[in-house]
This record gives structure tokens, sequence and C-alpha cells, in this order.
């Protein structure tokens, strides 16, 4: 496989990874909970979250040049649709405001099916050779432990950041 | 103003850990005393704010007589319950404690991405802190936890969210031109911190912007319910976004009273990290990452980055020039709230 800019390979390959692991997975349990729970307006909420958070995974294939790793997400002015075409941002919201028109089990089942599926797609969109631990199993700190040591080594030769949580410390 | 008393959040825990056969006593055998002496041991976190659902984790606080830890998170099951442990240091917890009793954000005449992240941060930990369940507790942790009773905390963390709704009001506004769906993101975010707000005023502290529609049914806030369900029906198209905005504004001043606001805040744009500013013959050149960048117009100048100054500063009702804004819609600049009432 040829890697024409290996700078932006490894950071769309880091952050994307990471950006799944330790957002959409949690955003997507919070609205698998919801459902259990029978909140809809909860779901609503937490699946605008987890698209919004598929938005700025996806954000960080290779195949979307204009992302640049954002210097500080809470700022409030971070752009997740960044470098992403308007139709796929336009599916990704419409999909997001289909959970408003959830009102029973049935149809919050159903719809949670698809966030689901759109989830799986963000995942292989990120195009990994496996697939990426889960956090919110016994075994999922080790996994994004293990992540953090297949890609920070490389990171940090080509002089870029980690896309490991700083305040968790080194590892 | 309701303050869920401290039965009733021991009793949404007991509820919560029915179901999976656990007592709670039986919580406090995953704690150990491998970084000092323990003070106290607190059960926090959605669960016994009310909030639990099947697929919430409990959260576990565990103050330790020590001066200082890293923030590493550790994870402990009891069956298919997962159980995340923090230990945390008294000095920090104090300090935490110590910033939120002092003051309400903003504070300071000048504050940039760092002391915002910090009031956060400490506000976050003090109230999670505070709606928690003591599971055990020694006298040093005990006169801890006597400072966070009273009204003064629901009233702090209230102030606090409403100022974080107006700072997003204003990036929406700011957005609206450059970046039409993400202003409408803010928007909507926005009406989510005031109603963080409302809940705070009215006892409901526990910061969780993804439980707002249970805080409103708590509260029978059926208006509230209803503006939420109307932001949240985001545009998704650029094209579409302007009726959206007409509304969001018309929401907001329904909800957030100029007069509810602190006199004498400002606002203040500050270079987000990795922004370089590089003079290119008679002209300058702004970047972030070296990656993207921006020419500045000519004759336009900016703060060396070094400086630590402020890219512009101005009132609720100011707007920025449009080269800030440029650079404010391209993720470099960081929209602060400031203080100007207070000395330095």
């Amino acid at each position: 496989m040829r890697i024409p800019d290996l700078r932006r390979w490894a950071t769309c390959q880091s952050f994307g990874s990471f950006y799944f692991v330790l957002r959409v997975q949690g955003d997507l349990d919070d609205a698998r909970g919801a459902l259990q729970a029978g909140e809809y307006g909860t779901l609503a909420i937490a699946a605008r979250k987890t698209i919004v958070s598929c938005l700025s995974t996806r954000g960080f294939t290779f195949e979307t040049p204009e992302r640049v790793i954002p210097s500080v997400r809470s700022s409030g002015n971070f752009d997740g649709f960044q470098g992403i075409d308007e139709q796929s941002i336009a599916d990704a919201l419409g999909l997001a405001n289909l959970a408003l028109d959830v009102s029973d089990q049935g149809s919050a089942e159903s719809y949670f099916r698809r966030l689901e599926a759109y989830v799986d797609e963000t995942e292989k969109m990120l195009g990994l050779e496996e697939p990426l631990p889960r956090l919110r199993t016994r075994s999922g700190n080790f996994g994004i432990v293990r992540l953090a040591r297949t890609w920070d080594p490389l990171m940090s030769s080509l002089q870029l950041p980690t896309a490991f949580p700083s305040e968790w410390g080194d590892v | 103003m309701r303050r869920i008393s401290e039965e009733e959040r021991a009793a949404y825990l007991r509820k919560f850990l029915e179901p999976h056969g656990v007592a709670t006593h039986q919580l406090l055998e995953d704690v150990e005393p491998v970084y000092g002496p323990i003070l106290l041991v607190m059960a926090t976190g959605s669960v016994p704010a009310g909030f639990g659902n099947p697929t919430s984790d409990l959260d576990l606080i565990v103050v330790v007589d020590c001066k200082k830890l890293a923030n590493v998170p550790l994870v402990s099951y009891k069956g298919a319950l997962r159980v995340d442990v923090e230990y945390r240091a008294l000095p920090r917890l104090e300090a935490d404690i110590e910033r939120i009793t002092s003051s309400a954000w903003p504070d300071r005449p000048s504050m940039g991405l760092t002391e915002h992240l910090r009031y956060q941060r400490a506000l976050r930990s003090v109230t999670r802190f505070a709606w928690g369940v003591p599971l055990q507790r020694e006298k040093k942790g005990y006169k801890v936890l006597e400072r966070l009773s009273g009204d003064w905390l629901p009233q702090r963390a209230a102030a606090s969210y409403l100022a974080e709704a107006q700072r997003m009001r204003l990036i929406a506004r700011w957005l609206v031109e450059r970046k039409p769906l993400l202003a409408a993101q803010r928007y909507c975010d926005a009406l989510i911190l005031e109603i963080e707000s409302r809940s705070a005023a009215r006892g409901m502290f526990f910061e969780g912007p993804k439980w707002v529609f249970q805080k409103l049914k708590m509260f029978q806030d059926t208006a509230g319910e209803s503006m939420l369900w109307e932001a949240l029906r985001l545009p998704v198209r650029a094209s579409e976004c302007s009726p959206y905005f007409g509304r969001m504004e018309s929401i907001l001043d329904s909800v957030i009273s100029s007069a509810a606001l602190p006199s004498g805040l400002e606002m203040q744009l500050t270079y987000l990290p990795q922004v370089q500013i590089r003079q290119v013959g008679k002209r300058v050149l702004v970047s972030l990452w070296d990656s993207r960048a921006h020419w500045l117009p000519e004759g336009v100048s900016l703060p060396p980055v070094e400086s630590e100054l402020p890219v512009w500063r101005g009132k609720m009702s100011d707007a920025p020039p449009s080269h800030v804004l440029d650079l404010l819609a391209d993720g470099m600049l960081y929209v602060g709230l400031a203080q100007t009432d207070v000395g330095s």
C-alpha cells in the first residue's frame, strides 16, 4: 500500500481511532441506555451527539483533506463537519432528526438499529486493519492502552501530538 | 429550591444496584488504601442523581490523604455492573471547592482557555462530588462534605451554566454567515445549557446535558420541553438555517434575561494552541498546525501569540471584525468570557 502523505495518514488513523473509541462508543451507549429505559427525549439527545461524533470521526478519514487536528474541542468553534460533503452531512443530520419522531418502543428499537448501522459504517470508513477495542468492556481499558502504544511512537517520531487523553497521563 | 436529599440519592443507588444483586456496602470491596489513608468514598454520577438506566456505570470517588495523584480511572466489575473508581487527592478536591466557593465563572478580568477549562473542571468535580452518596467517611472527609451543603452551590452552578449558555449563543451568532450548520448546533447547545442553569437554580445542579429532558420532567416544565423539542429539530442543510436562527433567537430571548447575567461581562478572543503568526513580506500569515492558514488583510496586524493578549475584546452586544471572524470560524481562536468588574 502506498501512502502519499504519511503525516496526514498517521493523524487520521490515530485521531480517528481515539475519537471513535472515546466519543462515538460512549455516545452510542448513552443512546442504548435511553432506549432500554424508554426515555425517548434522552434518546434523541444521545442520537444527535452520536451522529455529530460520527461526522467528526469521518472527518478524520484520509479522504477529507481539510481536517486539521483540533486544538481544543471544548472551544465551541471546533467544526466536526469540516471537509465532509454537503449530502453526507444532510443525510447524517436527517438521521439525527428522525429520532425526534420516535413515539413507542417499537419505533425506538427500529431507529436504534439504523443508528448502530451508521456507527458501524463510520468505524469501517477509518480503514483499520482490525476492529477497534470496545472501551466499556472488561478488556476495554487495556485495548485503549494498546492503541496508544501502537500509534504514539509513530506520531512522536513525526513530531505530531498524541491523541491519547492527556489527563490519563503517560502510558 | 428543592435539593434532593442524601436519603433520596441513597434510595436511587439501592434501586439501581438491586437487579445486579449488589448491596451498597459491597461497593467498598474494590477500594483499597494503596495511595494513602482513605478519607471518604462517594458513589456518584448519574445513578444517585436518579438518571441511571440499564447501561449506566457507577462512579466511585475515593478521597485519599495524600498530596498528589495521577488521574487514571480504574475499572472493576460486579457481574455485569461496571464500576469506575477514581482516586482523588484531598488537596486537589479542596482546591476545587475553594475555587468554586470564592466566585462564579467568569471571575477574572482576563480569562483564556486554560482558566476556563480549570474552572469548568473544578465545577464539574465539585458538583458531581456534592451529588454523591457517602459510603465511607472519616472525620477529615466529613468536613469536606459539610462545606458543600446549603444553597450556594446550586446558585453558583446556575450562574456558571447561564454564562456558558450566553457564550454559546454568541459563538452561534458569530458563525451564522461562515458556518451556518455549526452555528445551528451551538444555538441548540445554548438552550441545553440554559436548561442546565434553570434546573440548577431549582436545586438539580448535577451537570449532565444528556439528562435535560429528565430534569425538565422532574420540574414538570412542559414549556421547557416544547422549546427543547423544537431546538433539537436542527436544519440539515446550510440553505435551511435562516428560519432556525430566528426561532432560536426568539426562544433564547424568552429564557435568557440580560438582567440575569452579571454586569461587567466581556468577550475576549484569544489564540488557540498551535496557532502561529508569520510576517511574509508586507503581509501576515496566520496558521494552525502549520496546515490551514489565512492571510490577514493588508495593513491589519494582530498581537504576537506569545503576548497572550486578546486578539479582540468587546461587550456582549459587539461583534468582532471580519478578519477575526474568519480566524474564529476556522478554529484558530478561543471565545472566552471575562469579568471586568473585578480586580486582577
